[in-house]
C-alpha cells in the first residue's frame, strides 16, 4: 500500500459520503408526514396552519429545497447538526449520550460473539461430520431461527423474572438517583442484553467461519502439513486458521460498523436507551434533524469500516497488496 | 388415629393454601377501622401494641405515625412506557401544555371526570375560584394565597401575567433563534390582555367570546404557570437546559438519570393537600410485558400505559397476589366506524344510516374482551360528557340487519345473489365494494382487525358488501388513505367525547376538511354559534341539536368505548381507585395514594 492509494481512497470515501448524504437528504424529505403536523394532530386533532407555518419558518423548512440542502451540507461539515425536535437539545448531544449506551452493549457482545464464533466455527469446520460439529451446527440453526424479539423476552422472563438473577430493565437501579451511576450496577444491568445480542450475533460469525474452515481444510497445503507429520492442533493454528480468517476481516469490520445502529428489539425489551431505539423514535415522529444526524453518523462509521478493512487486509494476508498496481 | 392426623394436616394445608391464594389485602399498620387514616386513638393503641405485645415493628409504627400526622412517607415507583414521561433535560415549558405527569407544575384549573349523567367539574390548582362576565369576554381568577415556588419565592398573579406575556412574545416565528419559538403560544391566541388588580387576582380579557376558557387552560393541551423570576431572563425557552424545574406543585424536582429514571420529592410548602408519599420515582420500561413483570416482581408499584393496560393483560393480572386492578369507565379510547362522506358509497346519507344498523357492537365487545362498552350515543360518552348527552339520540343505531336491508332497498341498493353469495348492487347497478385501511389509532390492541372481522360477517355475509382490507399503513400516510376510502376506523382518546364543544370534530372548519369530510351547513353554523354562546341553557340546546343532526346524517357509527385498566401493588399502597377515578389531568393523583407497607419506607 502506498500514500497515493490512501489519498485516493480518502477522496473516493469523501465522494461516497457526499453521495450518501445527498441521498439521505432527499429520502428524508420524500417521507410522508412531518413532525409538527403529527405533534399538533395528537393534541388538537387538527394542525392549526398558522402554527405549522410558524414552525416551518423557524426551522427553515419553508425555504427552497436547494437552499435547505446547501445549508444542511455546510452545517454538516461545520458540526452544526441542529436541535432535535423531540428532545430540544443539540442532535450531537443526544446521539453522543445514546452512542455510549449502545457501545456498552454492543462492544462486549460483538467482541465475544466474534471470538466465540471464530473459535467454535473453526473447531466445528475442522471436525466436520463429527458429533460435536453436528451438535454445534444444529444448536446454531435453532438459535438463529428464534426471532430476536422472542429470544430477548424469554431471556428476560427466565433469568430476570423467574430466577431473579438480574434486573428487568434499564441500566441502573433506583438507588442511582441518590448515589449516582455505579459501573458495577450498569454491568449487572447489561448482562442479559449482552447475552441476547451475543446469542444472535455469534451464529453469523460461526456460519462464515465454519464454511471458510471447510474450504481451507480441503486445501493441498493442509494435506502436505499432515504428510509432514505435524500434529492436528498445530495444523489448525498455524495453517488452517490463518487462511480461514481472511473472509472474517470483512465481516468483523462490518459488524463493528453495524454496532452503531444498535438493536431496536433488544433495546426495547430491556429498556436500554441506545441508538437503535432513538432511531426508531426519531423515525416515528419524523424528527428530521435527529434522523439526519443519526444517518450521518451511520454513514461515517460504514465508510470508516471500509477503509479499516482495506488497511487491515494486507496485514492479515501479506499476499494482498492494496493499491500496488504492479 | 393416624388417619385423623392426616386429615388434620390436610385441612391445615388447605387453609394455608387458601390463605395464600387470597390477594394480599391492603391495610395500613395501626389502621384498625380500615378508613386508610390512622387516628390519634389508633396511633396510641399501635404504640401500646408495639411496646407491650410487639405486634407492630418499629418500621410499621413509623408508617402509622406518618399517616396519622399526614407526613410524607416512603417511595412510590411508577413504570412509564417511554422516556418522554421522564423529567426532560430541557424545560417543560414547550412540552404538551399542562404537564399532567410532571407533578411539579400546576395550571390555574384542571378538569375532573363528571359523575355519570352529571355536569362537568373543574378543580382549582392555583386558582381557588373563578368567574366570567355574562358575555364570556372576561374571565377573573382568584388565586390561592399560600402558594410558593419550590425555591421559596411567593407565587402571585404577576407569575400568571408573565406566563401569558412570555408565551405571547415567544409566539413570533421571526424571533431570533429556533429555541425562542414556543409552539404552545397558540393556546393563548384568544387572549387580548391580562391584568392583575392585586397579587391574587388575574383578569383575562378575551378577543372573542370564550365560554370554555377554563377548558382551554386545563386540557387539550392546556398550560401551566411558570415562575417569572426564573424565566424572565431566558431568551431561548424551548432549548433551555433546566436543571432546577421550579414549580408550585405537590412535588419538587429531585434528580434524573437520562432515559431511565427520574425522581420528585414531596414539597413541604405545598399550598394544597400535602402528599402522603415522600418520593415518586418514574422508571422507564419501553415494553409493556417488561412493565408487567416488574410489577409482579415488586420492582414497581404502578403501571398503566398510554390508554391503560390491554384488557387481556389486566385480566391476567387480576388474581395475582398483592396486585390490584383499577378500572376507569370509558377511560381508554372510543372506537368508531367512520365514513368519508365524499367518497362513494358513503356519499349517500341513506347508505350510512342503513349501515348504522349493521354494526354488531356486542360481538365486537366480546372479541375485544373485558372493559369494552357498546356505545349507545351518537358521539359523546355519558361517562365523560355527563348531562351534555342528548337522551333523545340514545340507542338510535341499534343492531338490526333486517332494518339495514330495508333502508338499503329504499336508498336504491339491490341485494342479489351470485354463486350462492349475497351481492349488493349500488344505484348504478355495480357491486358495492368498500376498502378499509387498517392502522391509525384504532389499531390499539388490534381493535381494527376485530371490528373488520365482525363487519365482514354482516356487511359481506348478509348485506353483500365486499370488504377489501388494506395492510397496516404507516401513521404518517394514514390520513391520506382515509381520505380516499369510504370507511375507516378511529379510536380517539376519551377526551374527544366529553364535551359538546368537541362536536366541532365534524365541522368543516376554516382549517380544512374534517376527518369525515362531513359538510353540513346547519351543523357548521351551529358550531360557530356554540363557540360564541355563553349562556349554558342555550349551549345545551345547541349541543342537543348538533347531536340530532349527527343521528340523522351518521358521519360515523360509534362502536364501543374501552375502560382503562391500571395495575398497582395493593399490598404496598392504598387509595388508588378513588384517586384514579377522580383523575383526568389531576396531578394530585399520586398525592392521594397512601403507603400501606413499611417496605416502601425502607427503600426511600
Amino acid at each position: 500500500m502506498n500514500g497515493i492509494y490512501l489519498l485516493k481512497r480518502l477522496i473516493t470515501s469523501f465522494a461516497a459520503f457526499c453521495i450518501a448524504v445527498t441521498i439521505m437528504f432527499a429520502l428524508l424529505r420524500l417521507m410522508p408526514g412531518d413532525y409538527i403536523t403529527m405533534y399538533l394532530e395528537a393534541i388538537y386533532r387538527y394542525a392549526p396552519p398558522d402554527v405549522v407555518e410558524a414552525f416551518n419558518h423557524v426551522y427553515g423548512l419553508d425555504r427552497p429545497i436547494l437552499e435547505q440542502y446547501v445549508i444542511y451540507l455546510l452545517d454538516a461539515f461545520r458540526g452544526n447538526w441542529g436541535y432535535s425536535f423531540i428532545y430540544k437539545v443539540p442532535v450531537l448531544t443526544v446521539i453522543g449520550e445514546r452512542l455510549v449506551w449502545t457501545l456498552i452493549l454492543l462492544l462486549p457482545a460483538t467482541i465475544l460473539a466474534t471470538l466465540a464464533g471464530i473459535g467454535i466455527g473453526a473447531y466445528s469446520g475442522w471436525r466436520r461430520g463429527s458429533k460435536t460439529d453436528i451438535a454445534l451446527l444444529n444448536s446454531m440453526i435453532i438459535i438463529r431461527a428464534i426471532p430476536s424479539y422472542w429470544l430477548a423476552l424469554m431471556i428476560l422472563i427466565i433469568f430476570a423474572y423467574y430466577l431473579n438473577l438480574f434486573p428487568l430493565g434499564g441500566y441502573v437501579d433506583t438507588g442511582a438517583l441518590t448515589t449516582g451511576i455505579d459501573p458495577l450496577d450498569v454491568a449487572n444491568h447489561a448482562v442479559l442484553p449482552v447475552l441476547t445480542l451475543f446469542l444472535f450475533s455469534v451464529t453469523g460469525t460461526y456460519y462464515l467461519m465454519r464454511s471458510s474452515m471447510l474450504m481451507t481444510a480441503g486445501e493441498d497445503y493442509i494435506t502436505t502439513a499432515r504428510a509432514k507429520g505435524l500434529d492436528e492442533l498445530m495444523i489448525l493454528r498455524k495453517h488452517a486458521l490463518k487462511n480461514a480468517m481472511l473472509p472474517m476481516v470483512t465481516l468483523i469490520t462490518f459488524e463493528c460498523a453495524g454496532m452503531i445502529t444498535g438493536s431496536i428489539f433488544v433495546e426495547t425489551i430491556f429498556s436500554w436507551p441506545g441508538l437503535g431505539m432513538l432511531t426508531y423514535k426519531a423515525l416515528a415522529v419524523r424528527d428530521l434533524p435527529l434522523l439526519q444526524g443519526i444517518l450521518l453518523i451511520d454513514t461515517l462509521f460504514v465508510i470508516a469500516a471500509n477503509i479499516a478493512a482495506d488497511l487491515i487486509y494486507p496485514l492479515v494476508d501479506p499476499r494482498v497488496q492494496v493499491g500496488d498496481d504492479a | 388415629m393416624t388417619g385423623r392426623y392426616i386429615q388434620k394436616i390436610l385441612v391445615c394445608c388447605a387453609v394455608l393454601l387458601l390463605a395464600c391464594c387470597v390477594p394480599a389485602a391492603a391495610g395500613i399498620p395501626g389502621d384498625t377501622d380500615g378508613d386508610t387514616v390512622v387516628s390519634e386513638k389508633e396511633l396510641a393503641t399501635a404504640i401500646l401494641d408495639h411496646l407491650t405485645a410487639g405486634r407492630l415493628s418499629a418500621d410499621e409504627l413509623s408508617l402509622a405515625a406518618h399517616n396519622s400526622l399526614h407526613l410524607p412517607y416512603g417511595q412510590l415507583v411508577v413504570a412509564v412506557a417511554g422516556d418522554r414521561y421522564l423529567i426532560p433535560a430541557t424545560s417543560y415549558i414547550d412540552q404538551k401544555g399542562v404537564p399532567a405527569d410532571s407533578l411539579i407544575y400546576e395550571g390555574l384549573v384542571t378538569k375532573l371526570r363528571p359523575k355519570e349523567g352529571g355536569p362537568k367539574e373543574y378543580l382549582g390548582w392555583l386558582a381557588e375560584r373563578w368567574e366570567s362576565s355574562d358575555d364570556a369576554m372576561t374571565w377573573t381568577f382568584y388565586l390561592v394565597r399560600n402558594a410558593a415556588w419550590h425555591d421559596g419565592t411567593p407565587f402571585t398573579s404577576a407569575d400568571v401575567r408573565f406566563t401569558y406575556e412570555y408565551f405571547r412574545d415567544h409566539g413570533n416565528p421571526d424571533a431570533p433563534g429556533a429555541g425562542a419559538y414556543l409552539v404552545n403560544s397558540a393556546i393563548f391566541k384568544n387572549v387580548a390582555s391580562v391584568e392583575c388588580p392585586d397579587d391574587y387576582t388575574v383578569v383575562f380579557h378575551m378577543k372573542s367570546c370564550a365560554p370554555l376558557f377554563p377548558e382551554t387552560l386545563a386540557t387539550g393541551p392546556g398550560i401551566a404557570v411558570f415562575p417569572a423570576h426564573i424565566w424572565r431572563d431566558i431568551d431561548l425557552p424551548s432549548t433551555y437546559i433546566d436543571t432546577a424545574h421550579i414549580g408550585t406543585g405537590p412535588f419538587a424536582y429531585g434528580s434524573t438519570i437520562p432515559g431511565t429514571l427520574s425522581k420528585v420529592t414531596a414539597y413541604e410548602g405545598y399550598h394544597g393537600e400535602k402528599p402522603y408519599v415522600r418520593e415518586v420515582v418514574t422508571k422507564n420500561y419501553e415494553d409493556e410485558d417488561a412493565q408487567i413483570l416488574a410489577l409482579r416482581r415488586g420492582d414497581v408499584d404502578f403501571i398503566s400505559g398510554e390508554f391503560g393496560l390491554s384488557p387481556r393483560k389486566a385480566e391476567a393480572l387480576k388474581d395475582a397476589p398483592g396486585i390490584g386492578i383499577c378500572r376507569i369507565p370509558s377511560g381508554g379510547q372510543a372506537f368508531e366506524v367512520a365514513f368519508t362522506s365524499d367518497v362513494y358509497p358513503a356519499t349517500i346519507p341513506e347508505f350510512r344510516r342503513a349501515l348504522s344498523h349493521a354494526v354488531n357492537r356486542e360481538r365486537v365487545c366480546w372479541l375485544v374482551g373485558e372493559g369494552a362498552r357498546p356505545t349507545e350515543t351518537v358521539f359523546l360518552l355519558p361517562a365523560l360528557a355527563g348531562d351534555q348527552v342528548n337522551p333523545a339520540t340514545n340507542g338510535l343505531f341499534s343492531y338490526d340487519i333486517a332494518e339495514a336491508k330495508r333502508q338499503l332497498a329504499r336508498a336504491g341498493f339491490n341485494l342479489t345473489e351470485e354463486n350462492g353469495r349475497p351481492v349488493l348492487l349500488g344505484p348504478d347497478g355495480k357491486p358495492v365494494e368498500i376498502t378499509i385501511p387498517l392502522a391509525g389509532k384504532a389499531s390499539t390492541n388490534a381493535v381494527d382487525q376485530k371490528i373488520v372481522a365482525v363487519l365482514k360477517e354482516d356487511w359481506e355475509g348478509k348485506l353483500g358488501i365486499r370488504i377489501v382490507e388494506t395492510p397496516q399503513v404507516d401513521d404518517s400516510i394514514y390520513l391520506d388513505w382515509i381520505a380516499r376510502t369510504a370507511v375507516h376506523f378511529d379510536g380517539m382518546p376519551g377526551r374527544w367525547h366529553e364535551d359538546i364543544d368537541r362536536l366541532d370534530n365534524f365541522q368543516r372548519s376554516p382549517l380544512g376538511e374534517n376527518y369525515y369530510h362531513f359538510d353540513n351547513e346547519t351543523f357548521n353554523g351551529l358550531i360557530t354559534e356554540l363557540k360564541s354562546t355563553a349562556d349554558p341553557d342555550k349551549r345545551e340546546e345547541i349541543g342537543f341539536e348538533l347531536q340530532e343532526i349527527l343521528a340523522e346524517e351518521v358521519p360515523c357509527i360509534p362502536v364501543f368505548s374501552q375502560d382503562a385498566f391500571m395495575a398497582y401493588r395493593s399490598d404496598r399502597f392504598v387509595g388508588w381507585d378513588a384517586a384514579l377515578l377522580g383523575g383526568g389531568g389531576n396531578i394530585r393523583l399520586f398525592s392521594e395514594i397512601r403507603p400501606a407497607s413499611a417496605e416502601v419506607g425502607l427503600r426511600a
